[in-house]
């Protein structure tokens, strides 16, 4: 039927998408969940973990009866055996093979112990640690030179139990149910993660020092001949793919020498380390060899991310060690990155998400690099070799250096914390809150956040360490601390929440009473000496709908000033008696338009900047209000976006901006819109505000907890953390204020 | 427009039934669907606008609920979670049908009219089965949020929370939900 065109009106959709009068729940759909649950297994649960236990606490009688029951289970299905090895469960905060993933990134998706980490426990294996342990389900599978694989319930400071299985190089990889693990036997080993039994072993007739790498239903090993086991570069080496649920091997391809280190596998590609210092690319499904690469004279274990490969070369001899990273696809070097002094730079953390590896060299730095271009981000000296790998979880890198667990700021680089240890450690593992790293003097580190550290009693047992005082010490301080003047709760000030605020030219501080459409104006040493409320035309409406309170007010020099009246999506202009003298904007994505009209500045060459949070666009307006131009933006929308821009004496422009994959960053455009260059990449994590400081400097606050300083350069030049500001303003005088997450408003001290 | 009445999480009932399920206990589970399948099932019906996509949507994401539930570390969120689970499940379905899905542009024309319409209440009904034709022709994400707002009443900030979003991008996503929505209105009536 042909019909005219109804216009669509509001209360036409709401008619039309209202649900029908009689809309009834199926009377068997219940019970058909019902049904579909009691046939659908839970994922891996915590209960995982308490049968493991539960087993540890019976009686050997009853442990040998079950563990007969099993053998014998085992035996008759062998097939049903190996189909656990699929799918592969993944637990939540796990760490389920070497470096963390298959990838060898060492970057951990869940917590650390943080920048506050302190010895849980340590306890001491009956053989040198020269391997990273597996974690899942809070217990840690470590591998001893005693030739056994251990299983500490990390909670507990418990040992669920040991396996004999001869093995000595290589770190565990866990597949499914299993402990999958190279052995000084000349096989694969896989050991039932629950009862510590051995599950099956698979002869290769020649040593798998590395972690097994797992990806989809294979597992893939490097091995090498026996009289390459202390690196020479005599002897030959294979890769063996090795299909999963059968332990057959689907391919096997020779290498150019013998492979001490472990693979790293992402998606089809499979690179392959090799002690003669050639890495070798692979086809991961077929075998087929892509390309070479030479790191010489020994390649580390590789790190794939971001489209690239990482390759350290291994100097022994401290002359030639640089690190490169190659094309994933190409094999074509990106960029190399050497020392000046040619020392070793051992394989990376590197965090694809924010663009930056981490890396640490045997004369005792962590550097901070772009992934893109190999530029350096920071640098902290520590003055301990570094000879394992770091880790990344969270905002925290872990780095293990001869004689200490140390925690260092991913942002800046700044030391947190630093715990002692006995002997040159394993690079360290890191799930649950927990970091686990052994040493070659055979002790096993576990540390843990505070909460994790107070909590665990070290069992009575003659391998347990005497009840150990955590050491921690913070060594670094970044800079002098912030020390509050004064500070005003919301309910000193007869307000429900706040958040904007800014200083007028005469140093007084409005703070934004969203819910009811006020200014609270406070003045310099906190007393509240007026309220403002526009009435009328000028009414506003500053409560956006997820209630955060809005009201972004911004002054000129001649007294008059610019509210962002948010959800009506205008901009008030007042004079300096608070008449209305102006308003523009409607809701749209227009030039002239807003959707959330969030920041708002004058600038220092007499023009209003409006920053529109959902379309990360600043538009540029005369004091009139006349459109002039759009930086940055359009009319583009974007999820994650801005709130506020500084704008320095030259009409440069610092727009904070992030989201999508794109890391939050400051970039600086020129008066007229063109990029000048981009800045902080790595160091802000979302919301990222900012304030002119007097000197041309920038504040700039990161999540709810960080302030920095960042000079007219783009370099860091003092970071606060533990303030729980949010946003912060300079006033005239150069003093600081700032508001919270918790409601308060505050003067600080400059150091 | 219909507002469902929410369903909280208020008791320690719920908590401890939240806490006995996710240690596997089905029955516990059970009895969270029987207080929680009627939301599912109207905001999914919502959305698909069908009983028998509405119960696929439901039965797939309570399933996906209790096999992810040992995952949920804060039990108290166990509502918002579940909500954002059905919705996830609705979008999935509609992604995983052939039908007839575009991006629509919204520049090419002018703003929506706001005027009331006049019509009889025949032209009236004959209308709003204009819209949900046109409706049922729109990208899941856009059937998500002018299904949440418009249908169920759900307030800017809890679309937001659910698609985990900010409220400006729920914002934005409606405004153009609405205009992609006028356009095919155009067509089918045309």
């Amino acid at each position: 039927m042909t019909h005219r065109t109804p216009p669509l009106t509001m209360d036409l959709l709401e008619r039309a998408l209202a649900e029908p009068a009689t809309l009834d729940v199926p009377d068997d759909l219940k019970a058909s969940i019902a049904a579909s649950i009691r046939r659908t297994p839970q994922r891996s649960t915590p209960a995982a973990t308490r049968i493991s236990v539960a087993y540890g606490r019976l009686p050997q009688a009853m442990r040998v009866a079950l563990v007969a029951l099993l053998l014998l289970a085992f035996v008759a299905g062998l097939a049903v055996v190996g189909s656990q090895l699929l799918p592969q469960r993944v637990p939540i905060d796990a760490s389920l093979t070497f470096r963390g993933d298959a990838a060898r990134t060492g970057v951990v998706n869940g917590a650390g112990p943080g920048g506050a980490m302190a010895l849980a426990f340590a306890r001491t294996l009956p053989g040198q640690i020269v391997t990273s342990p597996a974690i899942a389900d809070g217990i840690a599978y470590v591998g001893a030179v005693d030739g056994s694989i251990h299983a500490v319930d990390l909670a507990r400071n418990v040992e669920l139990w040991s396996a004999d299985v001869d093995v000595a190089w290589s770190s565990p990889s866990l597949v499914g149910d299993l402990v999958v693990v190279g052995t000084e036997d000349r096989d694969l080993a896989a050991i039932d993660r629950r009862t510590g039994m051995v599950a099956w072993r698979m002869p290769l007739d020649a040593f798998v020092a590395g972690s097994p790498a797992v990806a989809g239903d294979r597992l893939y090993v490097a091995t090498s001949s026996a009289s390459s086991r202390a690196g020479s570069s005599t002897g030959i080496g294979t890769v063996v793919a090795i299909d999963a649920a059968t332990h057959r091997v689907a391919w096997q391809e020779d290498l150019p020498g013998p492979a001490t280190r472990s693979i790293a596998v992402a998606g089809s590609v499979l690179v392959v380390p090799t002690d003669v210092g050639i890495a070798v690319a692979f086809d991961a499904a077929t075998g087929r060899e892509l390309w070479r690469f030479a790191t010489p004279p020994f390649t580390d274990t590789p790190v794939i991310a971001g489209g690239k490969v990482l390759l350290a070369g291994l100097d022994p001899e401290g002359l030639r060690g640089a690190l490169w990273a190659v094309d994933l696809r190409s094999g074509e070097e990106v960029w190399h990155h050497a020392r000046h002094s040619g020392q070793t730079i051992v394989a990376p953390a590197v965090d694809a998400t924010s663009g930056i590896l981490f890396a640490g060299t045997l004369d005792g730095d962590v550097v901070a690099l772009r992934l893109d271009d190999g530029v350096e981000v920071w640098r902290q000296p520590l003055g301990a070799e570094i000879g394992a790998p770091p880790t990344k979880a969270g905002d925290v890198v872990y780095v293990a250096t001869s004689g200490g667990l140390w925690a260092l700021d991913a942002s800046t680089g700044v030391v947190l914390r630093t715990v002692p240890i006995d002997g040159v450690p394993s690079s360290p593992a890191i799930a649950d809150g927990y970091l686990v790293a052994g040493t070659q003097s055979g002790t096993l580190y576990v540390l843990g956040d505070a909460e994790h550290s107070t909590s665990i009693a070290p069992a009575a047992s003659g391998s347990t360490l005497p009840a150990a005082t955590p050491k921690s010490t913070a060594v670094l301080p970044a800079v002098a601390p912030l020390h509050d003047v004064w500070s005003r709760t919301a309910r000193d000030l007869g307000m429900e929440k706040l958040f904007f605020l800014n200083a007028a030219p005469d140093g007084r501080v409005w703070v934004a009473d969203a819910p009811r459409g006020r200014f609270v104006i406070l003045d310099a040493d906190g007393a509240m000496v007026d309220t403002w409320q526009p009435t009328g035309a000028a009414a506003l409406d500053l409560v956006q709908p997820d209630n955060d309170p809005w009201g972004a007010v911004a002054f000129a020099p001649d007294g008059s000033f610019y509210v962002a009246d948010t959800d009506h999506q205008r901009v008030l202009r007042f004079d300096s008696k608070r008449r209305l003298i102006g308003s523009w904007g409607s809701f749209g994505p227009g030039p002239g338009q807003f959707v959330s009209p969030f920041g708002i500045t004058v600038g220092p060459d007499g023009l209003v900047y409006v920053v529109d949070d959902s379309t990360c666009r600043v538009e540029v307006f005369d004091l009139s209000g006349g459109y002039l131009r759009t930086i940055a933006g359009g009319t583009a929308f974007v999820d994650r976006c801005t709130n506020n821009v500084v704008v320095d004496g030259n009409g440069n422009v610092f727009l904070a901006s992030g989201g999508r994959g794109d890391p939050w960053h400051i970039t600086q455009f020129s008066p007229d819109g063109s990029v000048i260059r981009r800045m902080g990449d790595a160091i802000f994590r979302e919301p990222v505000l900012l304030a002119p400081g007097p000197n041309g400097e920038i504040y700039a606050t990161s999540g709810t907890d960080r302030l920095y300083l960042i000079d007219t350069h783009g370099d860091v030049r003092a970071t606060w953390s533990g303030l729980g500001l949010e946003l912060v303003v300079v006033g005239p005088d150069g003093e600081l204020y700032s508001t919270g997450a918790e409601g308060v408003v505050r003067r600080y001290a400059l150091p | 427009m219909t507002t469902n009445a929410r369903i909280g999480f208020g008791s320690a009932g719920d908590v401890t039934l939240v806490e006995q399920a996710r240690t596997g206990d089905a029955d516990a589970f059970e009895r969270l669907v029987q207080t929680r399948l009627e939301r599912a099932y109207r905001t999914a019906f919502a959305i698909l606008r069908t009983d028998w996509d509405a119960r696929d949507a439901c039965q797939e994401a309570f399933i996906a609920a209790w096999r992810e539930l040992p995952r949920l570390r804060d039990v108290a969120r166990f509502d918002a979670w579940l909500d954002r689970i059905v919705v996830n499940q609705c979008r999935t379905l509609l992604r995983s049908r052939k039908v007839r899905v575009r991006e629509i542009s919204i520049d090419a024309y002018p703003d929506a009219s706001v005027e009331l319409s006049g019509a009889s209440p025949v032209e009236a009904m004959a209308d709003e089965d204009l819209v949900r034709q046109a409706f049922g022709q729109l990208s899941a994400d856009q059937r998500l949020v002018l299904a949440l707002h418009h249908g169920e009443g759900r307030p800017v900030a809890e679309i937001a929370s659910l698609l985990g979003v900010p409220a400006g991008t729920v914002m934005w996503r409606l405004y153009r939900a609405r205009r992609a929505l006028e356009t095919v209105l155009r067509e089918v009536s045309a």
